[in-house]
């Protein structure tokens, strides 16, 4: 039971990413804060689960990876996001409304 | 996709230092990104830092975390858990010996039986797509001489062969080959060499096409060959080719003297083609059919002509597309039309309608061998299975021992945040490790085993057909058995070692294990003991059968007997010749010094055997004769004395029982009390089941009963004709019988001193008399009759092996045990004799505990090996199923066996001083 309610987390989060990267390539702080941010905290993502989300799906080819400057001037690893990436954002996007939507139609019931 | 990810995981695995590296860097930029983030919010600098710090976590454990992403990552454990294996087999040198030792025995014992059953069973002939290929037909027979109406059809007549060949739609071809093979005298034409004897087999035209096989050297027969007037030609065999020619390739195309006729060799056979039969004594020659009547020299009545004798077997490939059940449906119906046709309407026209053909798989040839050895090797596979899972108990024990002696060690990694599954693999992975080097070990011993098997399964053999030679599939079952092995004797020590309590395990001191820690041992040496009950049950009624069989009294004489075999056809001789030669033979054999009597006889017993007929007897209707089968012998005067069966009333032959004499025969015992009870046999008369025959032999004189087939078979009535005197019959099939029974087969010789030295003596007089009578098989009669029970023998030494090696193992497991619970409870004994307990006591105690577990073993042992032994019943010889001596014996060795397994740990705690024991604790 646990393990099918973190799965779903995780799956969530990969798609929060990819909408977090498809603006601009960001290091990995500046995604967890850019999340925390909009969902106003109530995601807090912990490096636990975002580092081992990005190996993934950077493994997976959805984004890949370049070490830039930051605006302080130090290196740091910036996710970039793919073609696949983008296509795979659509994708999950379009099933997550289908889903959300089925499940609001069910709690309506 | 998953190339990538394949190709990223290899990427991760060779940089991984690197990879490393970036991670911190990037952990590290992680940390200052958020603490420079909370300072700005307004937090002091160093909580800020302190504060991320805490949000990252322990940097090693999310990176541990990146890394276990990928699928590289769980290589890398196996192989940790390989290179731990490794060290722990290293590191324990007297656990692994007493490991690899038991399970090379337990996997090389499975894998020898099992190259055997590859070989006799499983094996396919050499042929181009043998599952197209079908025989027409089932069953061995071939000594049909009048087919009869036999139901289930294996061997036919040749209009009959021509007719599926010409009308059956189903097959694209269809070839016979002759069920016997006959030896021949083959000489090379402009060789000096003397002749040398060989099997041939009547082939069809198109046997070899048939077959899908192709020439070594020259060209196989083809459907010019197979004609009435062709040229007569000849197919050899490789291995033949190899051995007396040396691989000559001038050969082919020479001219070979093949029993007087000059054949021109056209071919060699394949390498590897050993016929379509599997035999100790294949055919090397190949004759098209079309030359059946020059060499059998009947002339219009050989069988090839006649309509009636079953002499071939038929096979064929069928057709893409066709149905075996429908071909078979159709071939049946198609015999019946057969049959009515041929007017054989003499048997009620039911009898007709029963008559059907099976159509069965011809790719792994036609074998006697094989269904005669296939419940011995299943019995041979259970055995050896249940020798391996005695040593799966046994290491298991093992392993279930030295887990507890590690539960601290375990306790411990739990608690760190091992996780259990990564564990049980790693106890897992030590366990299949063990079992693939013990089963590469085992995989040798099965060589060398096989090997022996195969000289004790074929003692006597010209030729071995099957090879004891590792092949792929026997490697591959070696290494399936293997892993296997060690999953089932490490499953339940990994499960049972990783689930202890971390806490009481943390908590150490000896004491802390209690009876259920050595419950799952207990359980095993019970299994063990109840197995290892059966096996030696099973060997013992195995051997003892053998040796009933060795025993048995099979009516004749082996001791001082020397036993050949010859063919005095092939030399060349007319029946007209033969009483003048045969007299001569036997009166310049006599004449050796030493040799007390010489005979040639037709047949002999556990020899050659066998011909059966039915009779008539003078003044009865053959309506009174029931239907018996009756065995049939032609011998020479001093047969009998030579062979050493008595007589017991009347009289032998002798050379006054002339053609012009009186005709005579000597009847058995069975054969005076099955037809003459009450009354006298001598003076009666017999003869052949046809009319008028009736008084064609006056009985003079009846013998011991005696054993021509094997001694499990029922002993039919027997009579003996002399070889100088014969009848002509009408009907030619018994006409070619008459002929053929004519020419003696054997001969044998009655000597003083060691019957092997004669050999020489004897083969010089036949080479005198005419160098083209080639013998063969010359042996002690007592050699020939051991090699009778070779399937017997080999049964009877394996499962003996197989016993005592359970014997060993149960042993050693129950030693094990004791000594692990002796040494367990030492600090209880100790107390125990502190408080008054004496050393017999404690002997008692300990030696209570062990016979317990043997003495439930044994409970449930003992009906399993009832069990057994009643599967078995079929396959004994004179043994009771409940043989009480066998049982009784094999409880007894088991019991002695236990008890100084068990002693000797007991003696150990008899020791114990209870001031050291209990200063340890």
């Amino acid at each position: 039971m646990a393990k099918k309610a973190s799965d779903l987390v995780q799956g969530t989060l990969e798609m929060l990413i990819l909408k977090t990267l498809a603006l601009e390539a960001m290091h990995g702080y500046g995604i967890a804060i850019r999340i925390e941010q909009i969902s106003n905290g109530v995601f807090r993502v912990n490096p636990g689960s975002l580092f081992p989300a990005l190996s993934r799906m950077e493994r997976s080819g959805r984004i890949k990876a370049e070490w830039r400057a930051t605006e302080n001037n130090r290196r740091a690893k910036y996710y970039l996001l793919t073609e696949s990436g983008r296509k795979a954002l659509k994708d999950e996007t379009r099933e997550w409304g289908r889903q959300t939507a089925a499940i609001a139609r069910i709690l309506e019931a | 996709m998953l190339l990538r990810r394949f190709l990223g995981g290899l990427k991760a695995l060779f940089r991984k230092a690197e990879r490393s590296a970036e991670m911190e860097e990037e952990f590290a930029e992680f940390v200052r990104a958020s603490a420079e983030d909370k300072a700005r919010r307004g937090m002091s600098a160093a909580d800020a830092v302190r504060s991320a710090r805490v949000e990252m976590g322990s940097a090693e454990s999310v990176k541990q975390k990146v890394l276990a992403a990928g699928w590289e990552s769980a290589a890398e454990s196996v192989w940790q858990d390989v290179w731990y294996g490794l060290r722990q087999i290293r590191r324990n040198p007297g656990f692994s010996i007493v490991a690899l030792v038991t399970l090379a025995l337990g996997i090389g014992a499975n894998t020898a039986i099992f190259t055997l059953v590859h070989a006799v069973m499983l094996r396919e002939l050499p042929i181009a797509h043998p599952e197209t290929l079908y025989r027409v037909g089932e069953g061995e027979y071939y000594c049909c001489e009048w087919g009869g109406l036999e139901g289930s059809w294996g061997t036919f007549d040749y209009p009959y062969y021509k007719h599926v060949r010409d009308t059956d739609a189903s097959f694209e071809q269809v070839a016979a080959f002759s069920g016997n093979t006959p030896s021949f005298n083959v000489r090379r034409e402009d060789s000096v060499a003397g002749a040398r004897t060989m099997n041939g087999e009547y082939v069809s035209a198109n046997y070899f096409a048939t077959l899908g096989i192709q020439a070594a050297e020259g060209r196989l027969i083809q459907a010019a060959d197979d004609r009435a007037a062709a040229a007569p030609v000849v197919v050899m065999g490789y291995r033949m080719w190899l051995q007396e020619y040396g691989g000559d390739r001038s050969i082919v195309g020479s001219t070979l003297n093949v029993n007087g006729q000059p054949m021109t060799l056209i071919g060699i056979a394949p390498q590897g083609f050993f016929g379509d039969r599997l035999s100790a004594n294949p055919p090397a020659l190949w004759i098209p059919l079309s030359m059946e009547p020059a060499f059998e020299g009947e002339g219009a009545k050989s069988l090839l002509y006649s309509s009636g004798d079953a002499w071939l077997y038929v096979i064929g490939r069928l057709k893409p597309g066709a149905v075996p059940a429908q071909v078979q449906a159709q071939l049946s119906t198609d015999l019946q039309h057969w049959l009515r046709a041929q007017g054989r309407t003499d048997d009620a026209d039911q009898k007709i309608a029963n008559q059907h053909i099976q159509l069965t798989p011809g790719g792994r040839g036609i074998s006697s061998f094989r269904s005669d050895s296939k419940q011995g090797l299943y019995l041979l596979s259970a055995g050896s299975l249940l020798v391996l899972l005695i040593a799966c108990a046994n290491l298991a024990n093992l392993l279930l021992a030295r887990g507890a002696a590690r539960e601290h060690q375990t306790a411990l990694r739990l608690s760190l945040g091992a996780s259990r599954a990564r564990l049980i693999g790693s106890v897992l992975t030590e366990s299949v490790l063990l079992s693939l080097i013990g089963g590469a070990l085992g995989v040798m011993l099965a060589y060398a085993g096989s090997r022996a098997i195969v000289l004790i399964a074929f003692r006597g053999a010209t030729y071995i057909p099957v090879s004891a030679e590792p092949s792929l599939p026997v490697l591959g079952f070696a290494l399936g058995l293997s892993l296997v092995t060690g999953i089932i004797f490490g499953v339940a020590p990994a499960w049972m070692g990783t689930h202890a309590d971390p806490s009481r395990g943390l908590r150490g001191g000896h004491r802390t294990s209690t009876a259920h820690a050595s419950r799952p041992q207990k359980v095993l040496v019970v299994a063990q003991a109840a197995l290892s009950i059966v096996l030696l049950a099973v060997a013992g009624l195995v051997t003892k059968s053998l040796s009933n069989l060795e025993k048995a009294d099979l009516g004749f004489q082996t001791e001082g007997r020397l036993l050949a075999n010859l063919n005095f056809k092939a030399a060349g001789y007319e029946p007209a010749q033969l009483p003048a030669l045969y007299e001569e033979i036997q009166d310049r054999l006599e004449a050796l010094p030493g040799v007390k009597s010489a005979s040639l006889s037709a047949q002999t017993p556990q020899n050659l055997c066998c011909i059966s007929l039915d009779i008539l007897i003078g003044g009865r209707s053959e309506s009174w004769i029931p239907n018996v089968d009756v065995g049939f012998n032609r011998v020479g005067p001093h047969y009998f004395e030579t062979i050493g069966t008595p007589m017991l009333r009347g009289r032998a032959f002798t050379r006054q029982d002339t053609q012009a004499a009186q005709h005579v025969a000597v009847v058995d015992e069975a054969f005076a009390q099955r037809f003459f009870a009450g009354g006298n046999a001598i003076g009666q008369h017999i003869g052949l089941s046809l009319p008028g025959h009736g008084y064609d032999y006056e009985i003079v004189g009846i013998v011991r009963n005696t054993k021509y087939r094997t001694p499990t078979a029922v002993q039919r009535p027997m009579f003996f004709v002399p070889f100088t005197q014969t009848i002509h019959y009408e009907p030619t099939g018994y006409q070619r019988l008459e002929n053929g029974t004519l020419y003696a087969n054997s001969i044998e010789l009655h000597v003083a001193g060691a019957p092997e030295s004669y050999e020489k003596a004897l083969r010089d007089v036949l080479a005198s008399v005419n160098p083209n009578l080639s013998l063969g098989d010359v042996k002690s009669y007592s050699e020939r009759v051991a090699e009778r029970f070779n399937q017997e023998r080999l049964m009877a030494r394996l499962t003996d092996v197989y016993g005592l090696l359970a014997l060993l193992l149960a042993s050693v497991g129950l030693y094990g045990v004791t000594a692990y619970n002796v040494a367990r409870r030492t600090g209880e004994i100790g107390v125990r004799m502190a408080l008054g307990a004496n050393r017999w006591n404690v002997v008692r105690m300990v030696m209570a505990g062990a016979f317990g577990q043997v003495v439930i073993g044994l409970c449930i042992g003992v009906p399993l090996a009832l069990v057994a032994g009643r599967a078995l019943a079929h396959q004994l010889f004179e043994v009771s199923r409940l043989d009480p001596v066998v049982t009784g014996g094999a409880m007894l060795v088991l019991c002695l066996c236990a008890l100084i397994a068990a002693l000797v740990p007991a003696r150990r705690a008899a020791s114990i001083e209870p001031v050291e024991a209990l200063r340890n604790e």
